[in-house]
């Protein structure tokens, strides 16, 4: 009977938690990588894995987020007025400004990843989260957390 | 509100500078413009499509907190583990594993324990080399020999990984390609784990989408006897072959992991006969990404003769008669799960497991007590798992679970489990 009753809590749950749409080009982008990140950060709780093969992982995760910050920097000039004129448009030299300290983070962890230097994606994933928060307030726009 | 204010002070202003009746007009006009702008503006701020932060504060973020390291001209040396801490609450007092529920008339009153055994300490290091890189790993945990709750707790040092893995060459001890590749994220083991951990010589091709390994891993050979009890005969000859292949697409990932494994006993104890068979398994396992941050696991294994890797050898590779003869039997085991965040901090999984196997009717017939002939056994777990802050989990778990044997019985425990752990 309680198998029954799993099944039916499981599907309840799977029914209504997805998080999706209606997002902003922007929103779209850094869900993504708050994504990658997240799940890059869980990881560290997967006891199915050895210290050599969440290096591995973390690797493979660090190529992710530098792709997805890449194509975020390339796309940023498709946001719609709409989306963040209001922030852009009188401060624009500095949203251009961090828009390329973004892109330099990108190429820096892609760097790590290709060295394979692990020990130092946690201090590139900080200083990419400080870029991000730091344009949001020099933009004067809230920093949102996660969800 | 500032604005507003702002506003009145400008006109107030601009009021008592203009002198001309035109002049005011004009920017009277042109207040109203701004007037109506704002409040157009603040309008999709309160639908919230677009958000000012007056404060402009910054969000601080907690900055990562390094493994400790030396570092030589070329060798990165790295020691790092975690600390944890299990408070567990079960219905019954055996352990929650597919072949120790305990059924029918056993104990049945709840038992309570604490555990810190699962503690973990591990060295690894990483050098360059015209190999390619040299990559070592050993760790260790607690859950060796164990001691008694009356005094001092001691739980003995275990091996679990020590293996070195030049370019894409690995050698020692580690876990099996077989492994479910993509695990649940669960405090109790699933019932039905595919896991093994054993010597290994595994070859691996990484790539940006795929990954392929082929490994021959260390043979052990698991028969079910007319006394009802798994012997490993020791005659193994030839090492399990394996094979897997990871797709990693951005909605997930999928793994397929294939075994063949030759079963041996040769005159084995009592045995007059010689006898061997070819086993073999199947595992697949996925992940799939639900939104951003969600996602569904699922796994489904299946082989004749898999034994050992499944349910942490709950079930036979197969039966061994009165002659000596080995019959392969087929394993299943099948899990699916899903992992919610609710915040950065807090994510929940809830998932259902089932293992099982097909012993054969005919020779159960000539065994007389069954009730430790292990038939299936499924679970279901909920939890909610919290990280504070970085490198910490506070977890709760609860899990029920059931185990049916051959004799009919059947047995139902649920546990609860309130997990503290550092990685450090």
């Amino acid at each position: 009977m309680y198998f029954k009753v799993s099944i039916l809590i499981t599907l309840l749950f799977f029914s209504g938690c997805t998080k999706t749409a209606n997002k902003n080009l922007h929103e779209d982008k850094s869900h993504h990588i708050n994504g990658i990140m997240l799940h890059l950060y869980s990881e560290v709780n997967n006891p199915y894995k050895s210290e050599l093969d969440l290096d591995d992982d973390k690797i493979r995760y660090a190529y992710s987020i530098s792709q997805a910050i890449k194509e975020f920097a390339k796309e940023s000039k498709n946001f719609s007025q709409k989306e963040l004129g209001i922030y852009v448009s009188k401060n624009k030299e500095l949203f251009e400004k961090n828009l390329n300290r973004l892109k330099n983070k990108a190429i820096e962890i892609e760097d790590i990843a290709n060295r394979y230097e692990v020990e130092k994606l946690d201090k590139k994933l900080y200083e990419l989260k400080n870029i991000c928060y730091g344009c949001h307030s020099d933009l004067g726009v809230r920093n949102e957390k996660v969800f | 509100m500032k604005k507003y204010f702002s506003l009145i002070f400008l006109l107030f202003c601009i009021n008592i500078n203009a002198s001309d009746e035109a002049e005011i007009k004009e920017l009277k006009e042109q207040v109203k413009k701004i007037l109506s702008r704002l409040e157009y503006l603040e309008n999709r701020v309160a639908k919230k499509e677009i958000k000012i932060d007056d404060s402009k504060k910054v969000v601080a973020i907690e900055e990562p907190k390094q493994n400790l390291e030396l570092t030589t001209k070329e060798t990165v040396l790295s020691v790092g583990g975690k600390i944890e801490l299990d408070f567990n609450y079960a219905s019954l007092a055996s352990p929650l594993n597919a072949k120790s529920i305990a059924v029918a008339d056993a104990q049945n009153s709840p038992h309570q324990t604490f555990n810190a055994a699962n503690s973990r300490i591990w060295v690894k290091t990483r050098t360059p080399s015209s190999y390619g890189l040299i990559r070592t790993l050993v760790e260790s945990d607690f859950s060796g020999v164990q001691g008694t709750e009356t005094n001092t707790n001691s739980s003995g040092l275990r091996l679990r990984h020590a293996y070195i893995n030049v370019g894409e060459w690995s050698v020692g001890q580690t876990n099996s390609i077989f492994n479910t590749s993509t695990p649940l994220e669960l405090l109790y083991t699933p019932l039905n784990d595919v896991f093994v951990r054993q010597p290994l010589i595994k070859y691996s091709s990484k790539n940006d989408l795929f990954d392929y390994d082929i490994s021959l891993e260390q043979p052990e050979t698991t028969l079910l006897t007319q006394d009802a009890k798994i012997i490993t005969p020791k005659d193994d000859i030839i090492p399990d072959i394996l094979a897997r292949a990871r797709y990693y697409p951005s909605w997930g990932e999928v793994a397929m992991a294939i075994m063949g494994r030759y079963i041996n006993q040769d005159s084995y104890g009592d045995f007059t006969n010689k006898s061997s068979a070819f086993g073999w398994g199947v595992n697949l396992s996925a992940k799939i990404k639900v939104g951003y941050y969600d996602d569904i696991r699922f796994h489904t294994t299946y082989g004749v003769g898999l034994g050992r890797y499944v349910a942490y050898n709950a079930y036979p590779a197969g039966y061994v008669d009165a002659s000596g003869e080995i019959d392969l039997q087929p394993t299943y085991a099948y899990s699916l799960g899903y992992r919610h965040w609710w915040s950065k901090e807090l994510r929940s999984t809830m998932a259902l497991t089932y293992a099982g196997t097909k012993n054969d009717e005919e020779f159960l017939q000539s065994i007389i007590d069954k009730t430790n002939i292990n038939r299936s056994v499924y679970a279901s777990h909920i939890n909610l798992l919290w990280t504070p802050v970085l490198n910490s989990l506070i977890g709760v778990e609860y899990v029920k679970a059931k185990r049916v044997v051959e004799s009919g019985d059947e047995g139902d425990m649920d546990s609860a489990m309130l997990r503290f752990r550092y990685d450090f």
